[in-house]
Protein backbone atom coordinates (compact mmCIF):
# COMPACT_ATOMS: atom_id res chain seq x y z
CA UNK A 1 0.00 0.00 0.00
CA UNK A 2 3.19 2.37 1.54
CA UNK A 3 4.60 1.56 -2.37
CA UNK A 4 1.74 2.48 -4.06
CA UNK A 5 1.07 6.07 -2.41
CA UNK A 6 4.29 6.64 -3.05
CA UNK A 7 4.46 5.72 -6.79
CA UNK A 8 0.82 7.51 -7.08
CA UNK A 9 2.43 10.48 -5.66
CA UNK A 10 5.69 10.48 -7.67
CA UNK A 11 3.44 9.88 -10.96
CA UNK A 12 1.28 12.87 -9.86
CA UNK A 13 4.66 15.08 -9.35
CA UNK A 14 6.04 14.01 -12.90
CA UNK A 15 3.13 13.63 -14.99
CA UNK A 16 2.69 16.13 -17.55
CA UNK A 17 4.92 18.99 -16.32
CA UNK A 18 4.76 22.23 -17.40
CA UNK A 19 7.09 23.82 -20.18
CA UNK A 20 10.66 23.91 -19.60
CA UNK A 21 10.56 21.53 -16.62
CA UNK A 22 10.44 17.88 -18.31
CA UNK A 23 13.81 17.63 -17.26
CA UNK A 24 13.86 18.52 -14.15
CA UNK A 25 10.65 16.47 -13.53
CA UNK A 26 12.30 12.94 -14.79
CA UNK A 27 15.31 14.46 -12.68
CA UNK A 28 13.02 13.97 -9.05
CA UNK A 29 11.65 10.71 -10.68
CA UNK A 30 15.09 9.26 -11.48
CA UNK A 31 16.16 10.06 -7.78
CA UNK A 32 13.12 8.36 -6.76
CA UNK A 33 13.87 5.73 -8.45
CA UNK A 34 17.35 4.56 -6.77
CA UNK A 35 16.02 6.02 -3.31
CA UNK A 36 15.49 2.77 -0.53
CA UNK A 37 14.13 5.25 2.11
CA UNK A 38 12.16 8.31 2.44
CA UNK A 39 10.38 7.63 -0.40
CA UNK A 40 7.29 8.93 0.43
CA UNK A 41 8.66 11.81 1.44
CA UNK A 42 10.79 12.43 -1.59
CA UNK A 43 7.69 12.10 -3.52
CA UNK A 44 5.78 14.26 -1.49
CA UNK A 45 8.34 17.17 -2.04
CA UNK A 46 8.16 16.41 -5.52
CA UNK A 47 4.48 17.11 -5.63
CA UNK A 48 5.04 19.97 -4.07
CA UNK A 49 7.73 21.40 -6.48
CA UNK A 50 5.38 20.43 -9.55
CA UNK A 51 2.57 22.05 -7.96
CA UNK A 52 4.77 25.76 -7.92
CA UNK A 53 5.70 25.07 -10.97
CA UNK A 54 2.79 24.96 -12.67
CA UNK A 55 0.99 27.30 -10.81
CA UNK A 56 3.93 29.62 -11.91
CA UNK A 57 3.14 28.63 -15.00
CA UNK A 58 -0.93 28.63 -14.74
CA UNK A 59 -1.67 30.88 -12.84
CA UNK A 60 -3.98 32.50 -14.54
CA UNK A 61 -5.63 29.19 -15.61
CA UNK A 62 -5.86 28.80 -11.71
CA UNK A 63 -6.96 32.22 -11.23
CA UNK A 64 -10.36 31.98 -13.69
CA UNK A 65 -11.11 28.45 -12.96
CA UNK A 66 -11.25 29.60 -8.99
CA UNK A 67 -12.96 32.96 -10.46
CA UNK A 68 -15.33 30.99 -12.74
CA UNK A 69 -16.29 28.11 -10.07
CA UNK A 70 -16.53 31.10 -7.34
CA UNK A 71 -18.69 33.77 -9.00
CA UNK A 72 -20.25 31.58 -11.56
CA UNK A 73 -24.20 31.24 -11.87
CA UNK A 74 -24.17 28.52 -9.18
CA UNK A 75 -23.08 30.66 -6.21
CA UNK A 76 -24.52 33.70 -7.32
CA UNK A 77 -27.96 32.08 -7.94
CA UNK A 78 -27.54 31.22 -4.01
CA UNK A 79 -26.43 34.88 -3.09
CA UNK A 80 -30.18 35.99 -4.90
CA UNK A 81 -31.79 33.35 -3.23
CA UNK A 82 -30.30 34.55 0.13
CA UNK A 83 -30.87 38.24 0.01
CA UNK A 84 -34.70 37.13 -1.18
CA UNK A 85 -35.17 34.87 1.76
CA UNK A 86 -33.94 38.06 4.11
CA UNK A 87 -36.86 40.39 2.76
CA UNK A 88 -39.50 37.05 2.09
CA UNK A 89 -41.46 36.31 4.83
CA UNK A 90 -40.92 32.62 6.05
CA UNK A 91 -44.48 31.66 5.22
CA UNK A 92 -44.31 32.78 1.54
CA UNK A 93 -41.27 30.74 0.67
CA UNK A 94 -42.63 29.00 -1.70
CA UNK A 95 -42.82 32.44 -3.83
CA UNK A 96 -39.18 31.59 -4.27
CA UNK A 97 -39.68 28.75 -5.36
CA UNK A 98 -42.56 30.13 -7.91
CA UNK A 99 -39.35 32.31 -9.05
CA UNK A 100 -36.81 29.69 -9.44
CA UNK A 101 -39.22 28.29 -11.85
CA UNK A 102 -39.47 31.04 -13.75
CA UNK A 103 -35.89 31.42 -14.60
CA UNK A 104 -34.88 29.87 -17.96
CA UNK A 105 -32.07 27.31 -16.99
CA UNK A 106 -30.32 27.18 -19.94
CA UNK A 107 -29.84 31.03 -20.40
CA UNK A 108 -28.53 30.65 -16.97
CA UNK A 109 -25.71 27.88 -17.77
CA UNK A 110 -24.43 30.23 -19.77
CA UNK A 111 -21.56 31.49 -17.73
CA UNK A 112 -20.66 28.43 -16.94
CA UNK A 113 -20.74 27.04 -19.99
CA UNK A 114 -18.73 30.66 -21.50
CA UNK A 115 -15.88 29.74 -18.49
CA UNK A 116 -15.27 26.10 -19.37
CA UNK A 117 -15.05 26.92 -22.93
CA UNK A 118 -12.47 30.18 -22.60
CA UNK A 119 -10.40 28.17 -19.32
CA UNK A 120 -10.19 24.96 -22.29
CA UNK A 121 -9.07 27.64 -24.91
CA UNK A 122 -6.48 28.88 -22.65
CA UNK A 123 -5.18 25.87 -21.76
CA UNK A 124 -6.30 23.39 -24.01
CA UNK A 125 -4.50 20.27 -22.68
CA UNK A 126 -6.67 21.25 -19.31
CA UNK A 127 -9.45 20.81 -21.08
CA UNK A 128 -11.33 17.77 -19.18
CA UNK A 129 -10.03 19.17 -15.97
CA UNK A 130 -11.98 23.15 -16.82
CA UNK A 131 -15.10 21.11 -18.61
CA UNK A 132 -15.81 18.73 -15.55
CA UNK A 133 -14.13 20.21 -12.28
CA UNK A 134 -15.37 23.55 -13.21
CA UNK A 135 -19.19 22.98 -12.76
CA UNK A 136 -18.64 20.15 -10.12
CA UNK A 137 -16.53 22.94 -8.05
CA UNK A 138 -19.08 25.53 -8.75
CA UNK A 139 -21.87 23.20 -7.75
CA UNK A 140 -20.48 21.97 -4.44
CA UNK A 141 -20.20 25.99 -3.66
CA UNK A 142 -23.89 26.24 -3.96
CA UNK A 143 -24.56 23.08 -2.64
CA UNK A 144 -22.13 24.32 0.84
CA UNK A 145 -23.59 27.73 0.78
CA UNK A 146 -27.44 26.43 0.64
CA UNK A 147 -26.81 24.16 3.40
CA UNK A 148 -24.61 26.48 5.61
CA UNK A 149 -26.48 29.90 4.87
CA UNK A 150 -30.13 28.28 4.36
CA UNK A 151 -29.90 25.88 6.86
CA UNK A 152 -31.34 23.21 4.58
CA UNK A 153 -30.44 19.62 4.88
CA UNK A 154 -29.12 17.90 1.82
CA UNK A 155 -32.19 16.35 0.86
CA UNK A 156 -33.71 19.24 0.09
CA UNK A 157 -31.83 18.98 -3.15
CA UNK A 158 -34.19 16.31 -4.44
CA UNK A 159 -36.73 19.04 -4.60
CA UNK A 160 -34.54 21.05 -6.50
CA UNK A 161 -34.63 21.41 -10.26
CA UNK A 162 -32.29 22.73 -12.82
CA UNK A 163 -33.39 22.68 -16.53
CA UNK A 164 -36.91 21.26 -15.46
CA UNK A 165 -35.11 18.17 -14.33
CA UNK A 166 -34.67 16.37 -11.22
CA UNK A 167 -31.24 17.59 -9.18
CA UNK A 168 -29.29 14.70 -10.42
CA UNK A 169 -30.23 14.65 -14.19
CA UNK A 170 -30.12 18.56 -14.43
CA UNK A 171 -26.60 17.97 -13.08
CA UNK A 172 -25.50 15.94 -14.89
CA UNK A 173 -26.73 17.93 -18.44
CA UNK A 174 -24.44 20.81 -16.84
CA UNK A 175 -21.66 18.85 -16.67
CA UNK A 176 -22.23 17.76 -20.59
CA UNK A 177 -22.34 21.42 -21.11
CA UNK A 178 -18.98 22.19 -19.36
CA UNK A 179 -17.39 19.11 -21.35
CA UNK A 180 -19.31 20.05 -24.35
CA UNK A 181 -17.89 23.48 -24.33
CA UNK A 182 -14.43 22.77 -23.04
CA UNK A 183 -13.90 20.39 -26.39
CA UNK A 184 -14.87 23.06 -28.51
CA UNK A 185 -12.90 25.81 -26.60
CA UNK A 186 -10.01 23.17 -26.77
CA UNK A 187 -11.01 22.71 -30.82
CA UNK A 188 -10.76 26.59 -31.29
CA UNK A 189 -7.48 26.69 -29.41
CA UNK A 190 -5.98 24.34 -31.65
CA UNK A 191 -7.34 25.33 -34.51
CA UNK A 192 -6.14 28.99 -34.24
CA UNK A 193 -2.74 27.68 -32.98
CA UNK A 194 -2.37 29.29 -29.82
CA UNK A 195 1.13 29.60 -28.47
CA UNK A 196 3.08 27.31 -26.01
CA UNK A 197 2.86 28.23 -22.28
CA UNK A 198 5.96 29.89 -21.80
CA UNK A 199 8.43 28.56 -19.18
CA UNK A 200 7.22 28.80 -15.24
CA UNK B 1 21.07 33.26 -19.92
CA UNK B 2 21.52 36.19 -17.79
CA UNK B 3 23.15 36.36 -14.24
CA UNK B 4 20.57 38.49 -11.53
CA UNK B 5 22.36 40.70 -8.95
CA UNK B 6 19.73 39.46 -6.52
CA UNK B 7 20.99 38.23 -3.45
CA UNK B 8 21.13 34.17 -2.58
CA UNK B 9 18.93 33.02 0.14
CA UNK B 10 21.27 30.85 2.45
CA UNK B 11 19.27 27.56 1.23
CA UNK B 12 20.56 28.80 -2.74
CA UNK B 13 24.50 29.34 -1.20
CA UNK B 14 24.10 25.64 1.00
CA UNK B 15 23.42 24.36 -2.75
CA UNK B 16 26.12 25.81 -4.07
CA UNK B 17 28.38 24.90 -1.20
CA UNK B 18 27.77 21.81 -1.07
CA UNK B 19 28.14 21.35 -5.08
CA UNK B 20 31.93 23.45 -4.81
CA UNK B 21 33.43 20.51 -5.59
CA UNK B 22 35.25 19.38 -9.03
CA UNK B 23 32.66 16.74 -9.72
CA UNK B 24 29.09 16.12 -10.44
CA UNK B 25 26.56 15.88 -8.12
CA UNK B 26 23.35 14.02 -8.09
CA UNK B 27 20.20 15.28 -6.29
CA UNK B 28 20.31 12.87 -3.51
CA UNK B 29 23.40 13.90 -2.56
CA UNK B 30 22.79 17.66 -2.72
CA UNK B 31 19.55 17.26 -1.01
CA UNK B 32 21.69 15.00 2.25
CA UNK B 33 24.78 17.05 2.11
CA UNK B 34 22.33 20.71 2.86
CA UNK B 35 19.26 18.50 4.31
CA UNK B 36 16.92 19.99 2.37
CA UNK B 37 13.45 18.23 1.14
CA UNK B 38 12.99 17.60 -2.75
CA UNK B 39 10.38 19.83 -2.56
CA UNK B 40 12.73 22.78 -1.66
CA UNK B 41 16.34 21.60 -3.53
CA UNK B 42 14.62 21.43 -7.05
CA UNK B 43 12.83 24.78 -7.23
CA UNK B 44 16.09 26.27 -6.31
CA UNK B 45 18.33 23.89 -8.56
CA UNK B 46 15.98 24.99 -11.53
CA UNK B 47 16.37 28.82 -10.61
CA UNK B 48 20.35 28.74 -10.22
CA UNK B 49 20.69 26.63 -13.60
CA UNK B 50 18.79 29.79 -15.31
CA UNK B 51 20.75 31.97 -13.41
CA UNK B 52 23.90 30.48 -14.73
CA UNK B 53 24.98 29.62 -11.32
CA UNK B 54 25.39 25.69 -11.73
CA UNK B 55 25.10 23.27 -14.38
CA UNK B 56 23.16 20.07 -15.27
CA UNK B 57 23.98 16.71 -17.44
CA UNK B 58 22.30 13.55 -17.08
CA UNK B 59 25.04 10.87 -16.57
CA UNK B 60 24.24 7.17 -17.33
CA UNK B 61 22.80 4.86 -14.96
CA UNK B 62 25.35 3.03 -12.34
CA UNK B 63 23.73 -0.29 -13.05
CA UNK B 64 21.93 -1.91 -15.78
CA UNK B 65 18.25 -1.38 -15.21
CA UNK B 66 18.59 1.77 -13.11
CA UNK B 67 17.71 5.05 -14.60
CA UNK B 68 20.19 7.76 -15.97
CA UNK B 69 20.29 10.74 -13.55
CA UNK B 70 20.58 14.30 -13.02
CA UNK B 71 23.70 15.44 -12.18
CA UNK B 72 25.18 19.10 -11.08
CA UNK B 73 28.15 20.76 -10.77
CA UNK B 74 28.92 24.41 -9.91
CA UNK B 75 30.15 26.69 -12.62
CA UNK B 76 32.47 30.15 -12.71
CA UNK B 77 29.71 32.32 -11.68
CA UNK B 78 28.38 30.18 -9.16
CA UNK B 79 31.64 29.91 -7.49
CA UNK B 80 31.92 33.76 -7.71
CA UNK B 81 28.57 34.48 -6.33
CA UNK B 82 29.36 31.78 -3.43
CA UNK B 83 32.38 33.40 -3.08
CA UNK B 84 30.72 36.95 -2.57
CA UNK B 85 28.03 35.11 -0.15
CA UNK B 86 30.52 34.04 1.99
CA UNK B 87 32.61 37.38 2.32
CA UNK B 88 31.38 39.33 5.55
CA UNK B 89 29.20 42.13 5.09
CA UNK B 90 29.91 45.94 6.03
CA UNK B 91 30.86 45.23 10.11
CA UNK B 92 29.30 48.03 11.98
CA UNK B 93 32.51 47.91 14.03
CA UNK B 94 35.30 50.08 13.34
CA UNK B 95 38.52 49.36 12.16
CA UNK B 96 41.19 48.64 14.53
CA UNK B 97 38.72 48.70 17.51
CA UNK B 98 39.80 47.09 20.41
Amino acid sequence: MAGFIETLLIDLATANPPPGREAWSHAMRAEFEVLEHGRAGWALGCLGASLGWRLRADWVFVAGFLVASILDFGAFHALVTFALLLVIPRDDWMQLANLYAAINYELALAPIVFCCGALAAYRPRYWLFAGLVTPILDNLISIWFMVAYFHQPLSVLARVRIMDARFDIGFGAELGYGLVAALIGRGLSEYFGRKPAKAA
Amino acid sequence: MTTRSRPLSSQAVAVLDALDRDEWRYGLEVAAATRLKSGSLYPILVRMSERGLLEAQWLPPERPGRPARHAYRITGAGRTALAAARRPHHSLEPQGAF
